[in-house]
């Protein structure tokens, strides 16, 4: 049987040119700084800009819908009681993704200490209302992406549902550009395997 | 299973936030944001009145201490010390103390050899068990 083509998504995984459109620096630095000078509506807005990005990083890490949203909430309060110091953040985007992988970081460790078994099932991709039939395939995929290490889901989401640059990414997780891409380039290759498996008739 | 999945990146997204969780993020935010409004204690302290005027009044009166001591002792008004042999004056007992000379004996040579302490030898003899 012929192998299954490579899906154009995957392609895209490893394309460097693929940016969506990211919000200006400048606003967010603007959010910061009103958050800093005791702008209560500023956090509204801030939540409005970042708290999907800070979800999906968290629990794509964590594995865990009440750990993301625990980590979400962190997150928030940390922000909210930097004060003054956030008018000196350079990168506010990048600053909340790492505050962000920290905490799913302390997180997760917390967990593993105090249980021993995995935690439940969990659907990293999600059909959208509008097309409700690929719901089956979203599992399928979740279940894929769920076999990852912690750190290459982490920069598979990163790179792919977030925009960042591997240099972004390095700097979030801590690490040199080239591990973040290296991380990358596995996580690919691993998923690119499962798929394949996946495809593979069964007798 | 062998279905074409090419089109998932364009419909599958990664799950967002529950909309109940804006509102318990937010609450979060603002009482944190109120907690870190509060002055920390020192701040509270030099706000304080009577706290700041008690402040200056302590300092005040340490410069005042220090100005008036200090003056006293750079004029030379304090006495001198005596030497411990004019202190003693006409005390028999005491000058006897302080005047006590030093006991010397000469011992003979022979006596001064003796009492040198004797350097013990640890040669085995062949008898010896060396083990």
């Amino acid at each position: 049987m012929a192998r299954p083509s490579r899906p154009a998504w995957l392609d895209r995984l490893t394309s460097d040119t693929t940016r969506a459109e990211r919000v200006d620096d400048e606003r967010w630095k603007t959010i910061f700084v009103a958050i800093a000078e005791g702008e209560i509506r500023a956090l509204d807005e801030l939540y409005d800009l970042a708290a999907t990005d800070i979800y999906r990083l968290a629990l794509w890490r964590t594995g865990s819908r009440e750990d993301a949203e625990d980590v979400v909430q962190d997150v928030f309060v940390r922000v909210a009681e930097q004060g003054g110091r956030l008018k000196t953040v350079r990168h506010p985007r990048r600053w909340l993704l790492t505050v962000t992988h920290r905490r799913a970081i302390d997180l997760v460790r917390g967990r593993k200490r105090r249980y021993a078994e995995p935690v439940e099932e969990m659907s990293y991709l999600e059909a959208p209302p509008s097309d409700p039939n690929s719901g089956p395939e979203a599992r399928m995929i979740s279940r894929l992406i769920a076999r990852l290490p912690e750190k290459q889901r982490e920069v598979v989401l990163l790179r792919h549902f977030a925009d960042c640059t591997f240099k972004d990414i390095g700097r979030i997780t801590g690490v040199p550009t080239f591990t973040a891409s290296s991380r990358h380039r596995l996580a690919v290759a691993k998923l690119r395997r499962l798929l394949e498996k996946n495809h593979e008739p069964t007798d | 299973m062998n279905q074409p999945i090419d089109h998932l990146p364009d419909t599958l997204i990664p799950p967002g936030p529950s909309p109940e969780l804006r509102q318990r993020v937010l609450v979060a935010a603002r009482a944190a944001m109120d907690r870190s409004d509060l002055p920390d204690s020192w701040m509270r302290i030099w706000r304080n009145r009577p706290a700041r005027l008690a402040w200056a009044v302590s300092i005040g009166a340490l410069i005042f201490g220090h100005l008036v001591i200090g003056g006293s002792v750079s004029t030379g008004s304090a006495e001198p010390a005596l030497p411990f042999s004019a202190a003693v004056g006409t005390n028999d007992e005491l000058a006897e103390i302080v005047g006590l000379q030093r006991v010397t004996v000469d011992l003979p040579r022979w006596e001064l050899l003796a009492r040198e302490p004797v350097t013990p030898t640890n040669t085995p003899t062949e008898s010896e068990d060396l083990s």
